[in-house]
């Protein structure tokens, strides 16, 4: 083995225990190499400082109690942002049924208050929706 | 070990996914914050906020990537983002306090991070999570989506130049 092999062995040898032969192969090199020794302790020295100072921390006992917590909250805010969406489709879904249901008996009647009702529901959730993202706006 | 979670998002079982990628990655992500916030306390802010996001976008995973890798994408996109954000506001500060986090660590603590600071990013990425990752060369690759061989040259040189700088 040469110095450069030497070297590359003893770095491998730090990131996993080599086997017994390479080490046998790397110790008698070393018993005949004051440059290679000096490189082996210099890499053990920065091994064991590195090891020492680099210790893996540890999440925080209220870490997860916490993630909950603005998981919850998350959820509510995406359930009460889609519920204008919700409660306009069920609207919608419940006045057409009542026209299928009204409209043999008084057609006149049921196509001007559909109608009537399509446009004020129209207007009214423009408002809010206006009404909502200017708050928003202020807000940040 | 990810195989599990894909099974459950495939699934669509997406609570219980999202529990076990907490708990096979939780700390793994924490570290990786640490290694780039350089602050245990802001890394376990920023580690919620990618788990956040993880919970946001779990019923979009498409299965192209592994669960872990497409977990630590995320997890280093946000680190970036918070990370920009901060020297942002450093930047257009006026007033230049110094960091708290400084105050507490010990001289040896400091020398070293000095010492990794003088190293290429990537070299000092790969030093500082394959000890904080407990020596897992398997970790560091799938944390920082390299080879394993290209994390154990980046080792070395990492090594080799640190004996140097430490001496």
């Amino acid at each position: 083995m040469d110095c450069r092999s030497v070297e590359e062995a003893i770095l491998d040898s730090l990131e996993n225990a080599g086997t017994t032969s390479v080490q046998r192969e790397i110790d008698v090199h070393l018993a005949n190499c004051p440059a290679c020794t000096t490189f082996a302790a210099r890499q053990q020295r920065v091994d064991a400082q590195l090891s020492r100072l680099l210790v893996p921390p540890e999440l925080s006992s209220g870490f997860r109690k916490a993630l909950r917590k603005r998981i919850r909250r998350e959820a509510m805010q995406l359930w009460a942002d889609s519920l204008p969406e919700k409660v306009h489709f069920l609207s919608c879904g419940f006045a057409t049924l009542m026209c299928a249901v009204l409209m043999p008996f008084h057609p006149a009647a049921v196509l001007s208050a559909g109608t009537a009702a399509t446009l004020v529901t129209y207007l009214l959730m423009t408002a809010v929706r206006n009404f909502f993202e200017s708050a928003e706006e202020s807000g940040q | 070990m990810s195989d599990d979670v894909r099974q459950l998002l495939q699934k669509r079982r997406y609570s219980a996914a999202f529990e076990r990628l907490l708990e096979l990655y939780g700390k793994k992500v924490f570290r990786m914050a640490v290694m780039m916030m350089h602050d245990a306390g802001r890394a376990e802010e920023v580690t919620q906020d990618i788990f956040l996001k993880l919970w946001q976008v779990l019923p979009a995973y498409d299965g192209r990537a592994s669960p872990s890798t497409w977990l630590y994408t995320i997890a280093r996109n946000t680190c970036l983002t918070v990370l920009r954000a901060e020297s942002y506001r450093k930047a257009s500060s006026l007033s230049h306090a110094p960091e708290p986090a400084v105050a507490d660590k010990g001289s040896l603590r400091i020398e070293l991070e000095q010492c990794l600071s003088r190293l290429p990013e990537t070299q000092r990425e790969v030093i500082t999570l394959f000890y904080l990752e407990e020596r897992s060369i398997e970790d560091v690759a799938q944390m920082l989506d390299i080879p394993e061989g290209t994390v154990k040259s980046h080792l070395h040189r990492a090594r080799r130049a640190l004996g140097e700088i430490m001496e």
